[in-house]
């Protein structure tokens, strides 16, 4: 089934309402084992996401402007005697993409009843 | 990297991650450098981070599982025509490899094959025009790579060309075939004659495959010239061999008991 341009499907709407609570609290940027965690406890899931299904779902927002990535500077990982993580962060897109997505998920407010003058 | 932990079961998570690590190998090994390191340094990191943090290899290995659907098409989307074909190739190979063994080794007997008049006919009929098509296609690819016949025609166009007619007669061929089997599956299961022929189908796929997936990604070196390489030569001429042996197999089966 192909999706409708500019539409979010649940997991990626999900990474970017994450990394915007992750913003909130002070993480501007994020790697992949990090939102997979957060997402994780958001959902009260037993399972992180599939590395597949996470890498792939990043780099479609990527591509849809939503986020942005850069890998951190060498020295950093050197350092710490590990790999280079690779940090997303959302772009101004994303966080409209987000106040968008929860605009169409709120339920419509109540018409007001028609009340007869005659 | 030397902050992970090292205790018992850290080191089946370790273990688990050498999985991932070896899978992420195999899905990116065709694509284009960047996005090949790209993906194997973001697994790489998310593994440390992962084995940092005490994840279990439960939790590894049901990352790597849950996620090769993705994996794959992700991977698809990237690859150069070639790999892609190679792929397609590779995958279409060894699914139909295992098919047919399941089904020569599960098919039931039918009873429309058995007691319907134009059932057994229609099939054999089917199997006669799909075997034409498709073995009628092979020969003049098979023709043209042994230097026999139509020198100088460009190979990529033709098998561009008779590729999709060989399918057809491949797939008509197989279900008509499929179709027979079952009219008397017990008794063609054990006869030499019809293992000879599966058999050979199965040499012939493989060597299709090996001249597809191997020899034709230098097609360009020797697409119009009249004198192919060697090894594709070889290939053509075990292509013949085998479709006509085959064909003699498929008729001697009525023949031996």
């Amino acid at each position: 089934m192909r999706r409708k341009a500019g539409s979010l499907v649940p997991l990626e709407l999900a990474i970017c309402s994450t990394a915007l609570a992750l913003r909130e609290r002070g993480v501007e940027q994020f790697h992949g084992y990090l939102i997979a965690k957060e997402l994780k406890d958001a959902s009260d899931a037993k399972l992180l996401t599939a590395y597949g299904t996470l890498y792939r779902a990043l780099g479609r927002l990527e591509q849809m402007g939503l986020m942005t990535s850069a890998w951190e500077d060498p020295q950093i990982p050197a350092d710490a005697n590990r790999p280079r993580r690779r940090l997303y962060a959302i772009t101004q897109d994303g966080q409209t993409a987000v106040a968008n997505a929860a605009r169409e998920t709120a339920p419509a407010p109540l018409a007001a009843p028609r009340v007869r003058t005659t | 990297m030397s902050a992970v932990p090292n205790c018992p079961p850290c080191r089946r998570a370790k273990g688990a991650a050498s999985v991932a690590r070896w899978w992420t190998r195999v899905y990116t090994a065709g694509l284009p450098a960047d996005l090949r390191d790209a993906r194997r340094a973001e697994v790489e990191s998310d593994l440390w981070e992962s084995l940092a943090d005490g994840a279990p290899s439960r939790q590894i290995l049901a990352r790597v599982a849950l996620g090769l659907a993705d994996d794959l098409t992700w991977s698809l989307t990237f690859m150069d025509h070639s790999t892609r074909a190679t792929a397609t190739w590779s995958i279409g190979t060894l699914f139909v490899l295992v098919l047919s063994w399941l089904w020569l080794s599960l098919a039931p007997e039918s009873l429309t094959m058995r007691e319907s008049m134009w059932a057994f006919p229609a099939a054999v009929t089917l199997h006669l025009v799909g075997m034409v098509l498709f073995i009628g296609m092979r020969l003049v690819l098979d023709l043209r790579l042994t230097g026999l016949a139509f020198e100088g025609m460009p190979a990529s166009a033709l098998m561009k060309r008779v590729g999709p007619w060989t399918l057809v007669g491949a797939i008509v061929t197989v279900v008509s075939g499929m179709a027979l089997y079952t009219a008397d599956s017990a008794r063609m299961a054990s006869n030499p004659m019809f293992q000879f022929k599966v058999a050979a189908l199965a040499a012939a796929l493989v060597n299709a495959w090996f001249l597809h997936v191997v020899l034709a990604r230098r097609v360009r070196d020797w697409d119009t010239a009249t004198e192919v390489p060697t090894t594709v030569q070889a290939s053509a001429y075990l292509s013949l061999a085998l479709w006509v042996s085959i064909l003699v197999a498929g008729r001697l089966i009525e023949f031996v008991a």
